[in-house]
């Protein structure tokens, strides 16, 4: 079956070819969820969530642009949304923040699960700037209006990010060493 | 392997072919879910299926009334039974005579054939006139003695004529004046036994129409107070304001009903009518920001600056770390609240029984409402201060309920009644997202004129 088949017989809610499109892109769009995520089994239920929606909404799917690319998108907005619906309003004034330089740091073989985990580990909103501006490559503009934030917001997001996540890979290295 | 490297192109290589596999589980839970929808999505059809089924049902017995009504007034069943008995009666006790003018006419020559033949059409005659004169008593008597009179003065003319043509001796005629004369004197049996069969006619007929209404249709413009209220938890605004106080409100409804009376106890019915339904939630507060920040369910018409509606207490909680968008609190005068209002066009059928079908009357009605979705607006009240926000984008644009109720009424005439209808409505699907714990339902007590044709 070619993907145009499976979408097609997706959209005809056939569940075999429901199925077969969960087991092709379900590690890929899994990954998605766990850059978001705060946790495993967190991104584990956004993934459920993200995949019913993609199956409800595969109709809206004209062939305009990657399926792949499509899916990734219903997936990110499903886990945006889950963590705007955990609304807790910041009133002060994040523009304030300064702006740091780019942060570098000495690098050796980092595992992956670390990464992971120290960007799990960051605060729901920094999270999401940082993995949708570094992992994903969104600009700031697109990040501030998806989120409901300024640009200014948004970067300051980001270097709060990057400054909790250079100390955690610096200490890291302390317990290494 | 030691160099400086940019925080982002760690990241951005380490996670470059990141990829992971989830638990079983998770597909195993996807498929439950779909399976769960596919559920909640026959709630409808079956509704569809069983609305269809309820009005056949009612076609079938509107039509097959109908039919069945035609026949009995132009000549019941029983009442022709009754005629042929009556005639029977009438047979039985000419028998000595009938058989006694047959022998004569047996007697008569050749040419009687044709006259005994005009007998038969006459007596069918008589026959079909005491059928469809059946309730005129004193007609029928009369009638009956000429019927009677008559075949036998025919026969006397018939005998003189033949007389004149075939010589048949003279005795026959004093014979059939005899007959003449007993007949008119089993006439008076006769009639007794006519007075009994119309009695006992008259007595069938009253039992047929007590089932039949004296009016099939009646038109009923009305007029109600509705209450908006739901039976469970939840807000169909915001998962939010799920514990929030809730209020209904009190609108009105008012359309038309036009009524089939499928006998004097049971009347199918239906009609249009318009529905206006409101509710509001307190307990929350105000504030403006990005569109993003805002309730999903509510269309806004503008993506920056809009009114933002939080359960209360949320947007003082600052945090610097749980935060999402820049929403800059509105000071309200007095309790703010969220309004949602929503209007329908309503198309009920319903069966009504009667319980006591006398001037005042007690029904029980039951059945449902197709509502068409006309108008939906969510908007914000506080003080003096009130902004529509937008409309919801979770409601359904067909919907049904299902519809019981009580119906009093007292009759003025034949033709004009007033009636007073408390009614409850439960909503089957009005929202189109089945997350939605608001289970809705009204109330109305709907009164109005009935007018009877």
């Amino acid at each position: 079956m070619t993907l145009e088949e499976l979408i097609l017989n997706c959209k005809k809610q056939d569940l075999k070819a429901q199925e077969e499109l969960y087991k092709k892109f379900s590690s890929i769009l899994f990954s998605v969820c766990l850059k978001y995520s705060r946790d495993y089994h967190e991104a584990e239920d956004n993934l459920q969530d993200a995949f019913i929606t993609i199956l409800s909404r595969i109709e809206q799917f004209k062939g305009k642009g990657s399926f792949e690319g499509w899916m990734k998108r219903i997936t990110v907005n499903t886990v945006l949304q889950k963590y705007r619906k955990q609304r807790v309003y910041n009133l002060s004034n994040e523009e304030q923040i300064e702006e740091e330089g780019e942060i570098e740091i000495e690098v050796s073989a980092i595992p992956l699960d670390f990464l992971l985990k120290i960007v799990q580990e960051l605060p729901d909103r920094y999270r999401l700037v940082f993995t949708m501006y570094v992992l994903d490559s969104y600009p700031h503009k697109e990040i501030s209006e998806e989120m409901g934030i300024t640009v200014g917001t948004s970067k300051s997001n980001l270097a709060r990010a990057r400054k909790i996540l250079r100390v955690k890979i610096e200490d890291y290295r302390e317990e290494e060493k | 392997m030691k160099e400086k490297k940019n925080i982002d192109d760690l990241f951005k290589e380490g996670f470059k072919n990141f990829e992971a596999s989830p638990s079983p589980h998770v597909w195993e839970n996807i498929q439950a879910k779909l399976s769960a929808k596919d559920s909640d999505k026959k709630v409808i059809p079956l509704w569809i299926k069983w609305g269809g089924v309820a009005a056949l049902l009612a076609l079938l017995l509107t039509v097959g009334n109908a039919v069945f009504n035609n026949s009995e007034n132009n000549i019941p069943p029983v009442i022709t039974e009754e005629n042929s008995d009556v005639n029977k009666a009438l047979v039985n006790e000419n028998k000595v005579d009938a058989i006694e003018i047959v022998s004569e006419e047996k007697s008569i020559p050749i040419e009687t054939v044709d006259n005994s033949s005009e007998e038969k059409g006459k007596i069918k005659k008589s026959s079909d006139k005491t059928s469809s004169v059946n309730e005129a008593v004193a007609k029928n008597e009369t009638i009956i003695k000429r019927d009677n009179d008559i075949p036998v003065t025919s026969d006397k003319k018939a005998v003189v004529e033949e007389n004149d043509t075939n010589n048949i001796p003279k005795e026959v005629i004093p014979e059939t004046n005899k007959t003449e004369t007993e007949v008119a004197k089993t006439d008076e049996s006769n009639k007794r036994s006519i007075f009994d069969a119309i009695n006992e006619k008259e007595d069938e007929a009253v039992v047929v129409s007590n089932n039949k209404p004296d009016k099939r249709w009646d038109i009923n413009p009305n007029i109600a107070p509705v209450y908006y209220s739901s039976l469970g938890e939840g807000s169909s605004i915001d998962p939010t304001f799920s514990d929030n106080q809730k209020s209904g409100d009190v609108n009105l409804s008012y359309g038309v009903l036009v009524s089939y009376n499928l006998n004097k106890r049971l009347s199918v019915r239906s009609g249009i009518s318009n529905v206006n339904l409101s509710y509001s939630t307190t307990g929350i507060e105000l504030g403006i920001g990005p569109v993003s920040a805002a309730t999903q369910s509510i269309e806004y018409n503008k993506t920056t600056n809009v009114l933002i509606v939080v359960d209360s207490g949320t947007l003082n909680a600052t945090s610097s770390d749980d935060v999402f968008g820049d929403v800059t609190p509105k000071s309200t005068s007095g309790e703010a609240s969220i309004n949602q209002k929503l209007s329908y066009l309503e198309m009920p059928l319903e069966l009504k029984y009667a319980l006591v079908n006398n001037k005042i009357g007690v029904n029980l009605i039951g059945g449902f409402s197709t509502l068409f979705l006309n108008n939906n607006e969510v908007f914000v009240e506080a003080g003096d201060f009130n902004e529509t926000l937008g409309k919801a984008n979770n409601l359904s644009s067909l919907s049904f309920t299902t519809n019981i109720g009580l119906g009093l009424n007292y009759s003025f005439s034949q033709k004009l009644m007033i009636n007073i209808e408390p009614m409850f409505k439960y909503q089957l699907n009005p929202y189109s997202d089945s997350s939605v714990e608001y289970k809705p339902y009204y109330i109305g007590v709907y009164s109005g004129l009935s007018f009877k044709f």
